[in-house]
């Protein structure tokens, strides 16, 4: 037997890859801190020109899609550009029968690989990466099978030289090998959904709950209270309400409270946001509503809330995906307690006592002057746990990750770096390498 | 330009320019569009108006095969105009042609007077130079916090290295045993073991996230 130091190999070939909803990050361990970037969108080349087609080089055209700067060159040639340009994953998922998705997950991953294959194959000592792949904690198993299936296509593009081994990561763990807490509950809360992940020395899978919202919820909210401030005509635009939404959401400490102070005194809770140049909007009798934007995500179970929903005017409803409940009304304290007592009970206590929120739906500001009443996602979710059990207060560690943009990447190299090359892939546990030669 | 009687002011990036012309200031974004589309052009128009609000008047400088592609009637509700140049006119004063004017707009507090400007601009200058002062001051304070970093590491990877090099001379002690008994190893496993062993780090050291990392251990326990 040979005592091989992989280390040292590893040190220079793990490669990562993390399929965002909205970017797609990835390169070589070598890159260190920041991984490269794009958006998650490819431009199907559908219906071109005949002028145009004779300009595009004959392998983009055979593939028949492009990523990352290459989209802005052909944009305008497309006829439908809205149609054929888009966004492969729908809250961290593909779906199993949308062609051009896969299509484009397959251009995002060799787009990558085109920009360190040929430096990397010209060092003697290169034979392939060991390549670590990032997804939803709730991405299926045909997930996984294909996404796997794409690399072994690239592999044989690149002459078989390009990848030694591929291995998948949920992207909550790798969440949490970033912000090395061996033993915690991940919370990653992105636009649709929120997942709730244990993880003690790996994650528990049995203890995963996932909530069927996320800041698409804030948004439909806040369009209901443009609705309602008189500005209808504005709530159609996207656009606006995103920008309307990050201007006015605050998180309540108690949304009774905070709604009776707003009430009581609209001039210290009135915003004015300024859209463009030339239109302004104020919101002053109806300033309380700013704390439903933020309550909605952690708890859509107030009274307010149900007369939106009862008058059809807001969906909160459980879904199943596959053999996993997504659920709409649970409070986010609930959904942590659920996870946690779907652990083991002599680790119960260490996973509570350790939480990692991540995701973009956790960025709450508290405006100076109004902290009595406001508070961020950390404060928010510590209120909460401690008025359900309050044995753990002043034991809750509750801190938002550090470096939400890339600590997925980072985790998934140090995982790739970490995890022993014997380690073989299992098919029921989706875990260990995959060799590809 | 000039002849127009617009003088330049300032440049406030690469693409972006300042002019005066009486007491009108005058904001120009220069769009480089190499494959003009309505998308792109409506891109910029959404740029320029958020500076709408702090200039008298504001346009866009588009390339002359923008032409086609201009909403008129989208930039006029917006008072934002189009300039249209052209790069390959040998003579610069036909190189650029105003096609849709900007509509002056007043610009609150424009009453205020030049003194009153200049006292903000003193008053920004004093702030850049505390800025400047507060920024050295921290360094010091940080180059410090920066060595006990460095410190702190060395010495983990000092005992690391010390650690490995004892779990190697172990291995060695075992794969002499095992090499004498077992039979030749497999082709494609030399080969990977060689270009293992021919490895060398390009940076030499791992990233500092994996180097502290105690998932390092828990991982390759799995081994």
């Amino acid at each position: 037997m040979i005592v091989i130091d992989e280390s040292r190999y590893k040190a220079n070939f793990v490669y990562a890859e993390d399929f965002g909803t909205g970017y797609f990050k990835y390169g070589p361990i070598t890159l260190r801190d920041k991984p490269y970037v794009i958006p998650s969108r490819g431009l199907i080349l559908r219906d071109l020109p005949e002028s145009v087609k004779i300009l595009v080089p004959k392998e983009v055209l055979e593939r028949g899609v492009v990523v990352g700067d290459d989209i802005p060159k052909y944009l305008s040639s497309i006829r439908d550009a809205i149609r054929n340009l888009r966004y492969p994953l729908k809250d961290g998922i593909v779906r199993r029968d949308d062609e051009d998705a896969w299509r484009i997950i397959k251009e995002l991953s060799r787009y990558g690989f085109q920009q360190f294959y040929p430096e990397f194959s010209r060092r003697p000592d290169f034979r392939g990466f060991f390549v670590v792949i990032a997804l939803s904690a709730l991405a299926p198993d045909y997930m996984k099978d294909k996404i796997i299936e794409i690399h072994k296509e690239l592999n044989d593009e690149f002459g078989g030289n390009l990848i030694q081994a591929v291995t998948i990561i949920e992207q909550p763990f790798a969440v949490a090998i970033a912000e090395k807490s061996i033993t915690c509950t991940v919370v990653e809360a992105g636009h649709g959904n929120i997942q709730i992940v244990p993880i003690s020395y790996g994650p528990i899978r049995e203890g995963i709950v996932a909530l069927n919202r996320g800041g698409a919820e804030a948004n439909a909210i806040t369009r209901e209270i443009l609705k309602d401030s008189g500005y209808g005509d504005l709530a159609k635009d996207e656009y606006v309400v995103e920008l309307v939404k990050r201007a006015l959401g605050l998180v309540p400490k108690n949304l009774d409270e905070a709604i009776r102070k707003a009430k009581e005194e609209p001039d210290k809770f009135a915003i004015r946001v300024k859209i463009n140049p030339l239109v302004e909007i104020e919101f002053r009798e109806t300033a309380w509503m700013r704390f439903l934007i933020g309550e909605i995500l952690f708890n859509p179970k107030h009274d307010i809330f149900k007369s939106y929903i009862q008058q059809g005017r807001l969906v909160i409803e459980d879904v199943t995906v596959g053999d996993m409940v997504f659920y709409g009304e649970m409070d986010l304290a609930e959904a942590i307690i659920m996870s946690i007592k779907k652990v083991p009970v002599e680790i119960q206590d260490k996973i509570i006592s350790t939480i990692v929120l991540s995701g973009g739906a956790f960025n709450w500001n508290v405006p100076s002057g109004l902290e009595e009443v406001a508070v961020n996602s950390v404060d928010k979710v510590k209120i909460m746990l401690a008025e359900r059990i309050p044995d753990l207060i002043g034991r809750l560690e509750i801190r938002m990750v550090k470096d939400p943009q890339f600590s997925v990447w980072k985790g998934a190299i140090t995982y790739g770096y970490a995890l022993p090359s014997n380690v073989r892939w299992n098919e029921r546990t989706k875990e260990g390498w995959y060799y590809l030669r | 330009m000039e002849k127009r009687g617009i003088r330049f002011d300032r440049e406030l990036s690469e693409n972006e320019l300042v002019f005066l012309e009486g007491n009108n200031r005058v904001y120009v974004k220069v769009a480089i569009i190499e494959f003009p589309s309505e998308s792109a052009i409506k891109d910029e128009l959404v740029y320029a108006s958020r500076v709408r609000g702090k200039y008298n008047k504001v346009y866009i400088a588009l390339p002359k095969s923008s032409r086609g592609f201009i909403d008129g009637r989208l930039f006029k509700s917006h008072w934002v105009g189009v300039l249209l140049y052209d790069t390959t006119v040998a003579n610069v004063d036909n190189a650029v042609e105003e096609l849709i004017p900007s509509i002056p707009l007043e610009i609150h507090g424009e009453s205020i007077n030049a003194e009153v400007l200049a006292r903000i601009e003193r008053l920004e200058r004093i702030v850049d130079e505390l800025k400047a002062v507060l920024s050295s001051a921290l360094k010091v304070g940080d180059s410090m916090a920066f060595l006990n970093r460095e410190l702190s590491e060395l010495k983990n990877r000092i005992s690391r290295i010390e650690r490995d090099l004892e779990a190697l001379r172990e291995r060695l002690v075992q794969v002499k045993a095992e090499v004498r008994t077992e039979e030749a190893p497999k082709p494609e496993i030399t080969a990977l073991a060689s270009a293992i062993a021919e490895s060398t780090p390009s940076s030499g050291e791992l990233p500092d996230f994996i180097s502290d990392n105690p998932w390092i251990d828990v991982l390759k326990r799995r081994g």
